[in-house]
C-alpha cells in the first residue's frame, strides 16, 4: 500500500515539476504504437448490463496543428469474445473483430486531454447453438456480417519520459448500426513513441 | 490556415459517415400475422408417459395475436423490456407488486428471410419465443379452462409482460434487491407476468418454455376463478400456506392440461430432487410424509414447502382424471384434458365464497404470506378441509365428485383432509 502511494506521488512529481509539455519536440510528425483494453458496457439483460473486455492495438500519428494543439489520426483494432449469460440449450454467441480509422485533437500539456472520433466496421461472427432437448433447429442465424460503427472518445494521457510512453485512460460513446446494446465503453491504453 | 481547412474537411467527411452509416437499416417484416423463428415445444406423443419431459424445436411459427412486431404489442399482450419493479413480497411464482418504473425500448434485432423474422441476438430470440408461448396459451385457453381470451381481456385488459426487470423488495421500511433470476412469475391484482433475468443455469429458457408460461398463466386463471379476477389486498385466505400451495398445484395442472406433460421443470432447471418432486403424476409421498416441518427441510420426500401441497392436489386431480376415463393424451374432445380442467376451473369459481368451518387464523398480518409452514399440519388440514369441502360441493354429486374425493383422501389422509369435511367419498 505504501509502495503504491509512493508511486502515485512520484508520478505526480514527474508531471508537475519536470514536464511543462508532454512532447519534447513540438514541430515534427511522430508515430506511436501501443495497446490496451477496452470494456464495452452492453445493455443485455433488460435492466442490467454485461461488461465485455476487448484487448486492442492502436497506432497514432501526431501532427502539429496550432501552438500546443496536435492532430492525431490513428488506426485501431480490437477483439471481443466473451458471452453474456445464456441458457445452455439455446444460445447465440457473437464474436466481434473491430477495425477503425480515427481522427482526434489533443492538447499538449503536462497531461494530454484528447477528443477523438473513429469510424470503422465490426466483423461479427454469429453462432447459433442448440442442444437437447431441442431436437431440431433451423439455423438461419449463424453467419458473418460487417457492421459499420463509429465512436467518440474522450481521453486523458499521462506522458512519461517526455512523451516516450503515454498512458491514456478513456471513455467512449459507441454507435453501432442497428445495435443499440452498445453505448458506453471505457478502458486504458499505453502507447510508445516510435519516432 | 491550410491545415485548419484540412481538419474541417476531415470533420465534415466523418460527420457524413456517421449519418450515412449509423442510421437504422432494419429489415421490415411483413405482417400481421408475423412469422418468426422461435422456440417451440414438440407435442407429446400418445405413447409417451405423461411424466416424460417433452422435447423442443427451433423453427418458424406464425403469431396469431401479435399486431406490432417491434414493440411486441398484440391484442392481448404487450411486452415491456427492463424497468424496475417494486414488490412487497415474492411467494413462489407469485409476486406482489407495488409499482413499476421506467422501461426501455425493446430494440429487437432481426433479419427477414423469405418473409420470416430471424432473430440476430439472444435477447431478441428470447423475447420473440416468449411472446409466442403466450400466443399458444391464448389460442388454447378456452379449451383448457372454459375462459375465452376475450373474456379474460374484458376482465384484465391488455396483459403486460415484463422481460428481465430489476426487482426490488420493499418490506417494513427495508429494501433489498431480489436476485431476479431463474424464475417466471405472475403478479395478481395487476395481472402482469414477469420473465426473470436469464441464467447460465437454465437449459431451456424458463421465459420461452411453454410449460412454464402455461403454469404462470394458470395463476391468472386461479385469480379469475378463485377471486373473480381481482385478488383482494391483504386477504387472509390467499396468504395461507396451503392456499398458496393449492394455487401452485392448480397452475401445474393448467400447464399439464395444455402440454400433456406433468414434468414441468426438468427441461429448464436442474435443482436436485426438485424437478422430480414437482412431477406430480409420479410422486409417492402423502400429506402425512411432509408434516411436522418436513416439507420445509432438506432430505425429505418433498422439500418444496407449500409447493408440496399443490403437488398432492394436482396428483389427486390427475389420478381422478385417469380413473374417470379421460383421454390424458388429448387436449380437446368430450372426455379430454381440457374438459376435465374446465370442470375443475368452474368448481373453483364458487369455492372461496362457499368455504366454511375455517379455523381461527394463526397469523394476523394478512398483507404478506403467513409465516406458517408444514409444522402446522393440523391447522393446515383444517384450511385444506374447508377448501376441499367447498370445492367438491361445487363439482357436484356423482362419479367425478366421488373419484376426486377418494384421491384427495388418499393423498391428504385424516390430518390433511379431516373426515368431517369430506363430500362424496365412499
Amino acid at each position: 500500500m505504501k509502495k503504491r502511494k509512493f508511486l502515485y506521488l512520484f508520478f505526480i512529481f514527474l508531471h508537475f515539476f519536470i514536464a511543462k509539455v508532454a512532447f519534447a519536440d513540438k514541430k515534427n510528425f511522430h508515430l506511436a504504437v501501443g495497446g490496451g483494453a477496452s470494456f464495452y458496457v452492453r445493455e443485455e439483460y433488460g435492466e442490467s448490463t454485461f461488461k465485455q473486455i476487448a484487448p486492442e492495438i492502436v497506432t497514432y500519428g501526431y501532427i502539429p496543428l496550432y501552438k500546443d494543439f496536435w492532430f492525431r489520426p490513428g488506426f485501431r483494432i480490437n477483439y471481443s469474445w466473451q458471452q453474456p449469460d445464456m441458457p445452455k440449450a439455446l444460445r447465440i454467441e457473437e464474436k466481434d473483430f473491430r477495425y477503425s480509422l480515427e481522427t482526434g485533437i489533443l492538447y499538449d500539456w503536462i497531461v494530454i486531454p484528447s477528443l477523438s472520433y473513429s469510424f470503422g466496421y465490426i466483423y461479427r461472427q454469429t453462432k447459433f447453438i442448440t442442444q437437447y432437448p431441442i431436437t431440431y433447429a433451423v439455423d438461419d442465424i449463424s453467419g458473418t456480417e460487417n457492421i459499420p460503427f463509429s465512436q467518440f472518445q474522450l481521453g486523458l494521457g499521462f506522458p512519461i519520459l517526455k512523451g516516450l510512453i503515454v498512458f491514456e485512460p478513456f471513455i467512449r460513446y459507441i454507435i453501432v448500426q442497428n445495435d443499440k446494446r452498445y453505448k458506453w465503453g471505457y478502458g486504458c491504453e499505453a502507447t510508445f513513441l516510435i519516432f | 490556415m491550410v491545415q485548419k481547412k484540412k481538419v474541417l474537411k476531415l470533420f465534415i467527411i466523418f460527420t457524413l459517415f456517421v449519418f450515412i452509416n449509423n442510421c437504422t437499416n432494419q429489415d421490415k417484416a411483413p405482417g400481421p400475422p408475423y412469422t418468426a423463428e422461435v422456440l417451440q415445444m414438440n407435442s407429446m406423443t400418445s405413447t409417451q408417459k405423461r411424466s416424460d419431459a417433452p422435447t423442443f424445436k427451433f423453427d418458424k411459427a406464425t403469431f396469431t395475436w401479435l399486431q406490432d412486431l417491434n414493440s411486441l404489442n398484440g391484442n392481448y399482450f404487450n411486452f415491456v423490456f427492463g424497468g424496475i419493479l417494486k414488490a412487497s413480497y415474492v411467494s413462489g411464482s407469485i409476486v406482489s407488486a407495488k409499482s413499476f418504473e421506467q422501461s426501455k425500448d425493446l430494440n429487437l434485432r432481426y433479419n427477414v428471410k423469405n418473409g420470416v423474422v430471424v432473430p440476430k441476438d439472444y435477447s431478441t430470440l428470447a423475447m420473440l419465443s416468449s411472446y409466442y408461448q403466450f400466443d399458444v396459451v391464448a389460442n388454447n385457453i378456452q379449451t383448457m379452462t372454459g375462459y375465452s381470451m376475450d373474456s379474460i381481456f374484458s376482465k384484465y385488459g391488455k396483459i403486460r409482460i415484463f422481460f428481465e426487470p430489476k426487482i426490488i423488495l420493499e418490506s417494513g421500511g427495508s429494501t433489498i434487491q431480489s436476485s431476479g433470476k431463474l424464475n417466471a412469475a405472475y403478479v395478481p391484482g395487476a395481472h402482469q407476468f414477469i420473465m426473470f433475468q436469464r441464467s447460465n443455469l437454465e437449459n431451456i429458457p424458463l421465459a420461452a418454455n411453454l410449460q412454464v408460461i402455461a403454469h404462470e398463466f394458470g395463476h391468472s386463471i386461479w385469480e379469475l376463478a378463485f377471486d373473480n379476477g381481482s385478488t383482494p389486498n391483504c386477504d387472509r385466505l390467499n396468504q395461507e400456506y396451503v392456499i398458496r400451495g393449492l394455487n401452485e398445484g392448480f397452475a401445474d395442472m393448467n400447464s399439464y392440461t395444455l402440454t400433456g406433460s406433468t414434468n414441468i421443470l426438468q427441461n429448464s432447471i436442474d435443482f436436485g430432487n426438485g424437478g422430480t418432486q414437482r412431477n406430480f403424476s409420479t410422486i409417492t409421498f402423502t400429506y402425512d410424509n411432509i408434516t411436522g416441518g418436513v416439507a420445509d427441510s432438506s432430505n425429505s420426500a418433498c422439500e418444496q414447502g407449500f409447493y408440496c401441497i399443490g403437488t398432492l392436489f394436482a396428483n389427486a386431480l390427475f389420478n381422478a382424471q385417469k380413473n374417470l376415463g379421460y383421454d390424458q393424451t388429448s387436449l380437446s374432445g368430450s372426455l379430454a384434458r381440457g374438459t376435465f380442467m374446465t370442470l375443475v376451473t368452474n368448481a373453483i369459481k364458487t369455492t372461496k365464497s362457499n368455504m366454511s368451518n375455517l379455523p381461527s387464523s394463526n397469523f394476523s398480518d394478512y398483507c404478506k404470506p403467513s409465516g406458517g409452514d408444514s409444522n402446522n399440519s393440523i391447522y393446515n388440514g383444517l384450511i385444506l378441509g374447508s377448501f376441499f369441502n367447498s370445492f367438491l360441493t361445487q363439482i357436484g354429486s356423482g362419479a367425478t365428485q366421488t373419484q376426486i374425493c377418494a384421491q384427495l383422501k388418499a393423498n391428504f389422509g385424516s390430518v390433511g383432509f379431516p373426515s368431517t369435511y369430506r363430500v362424496g367419498c365412499t
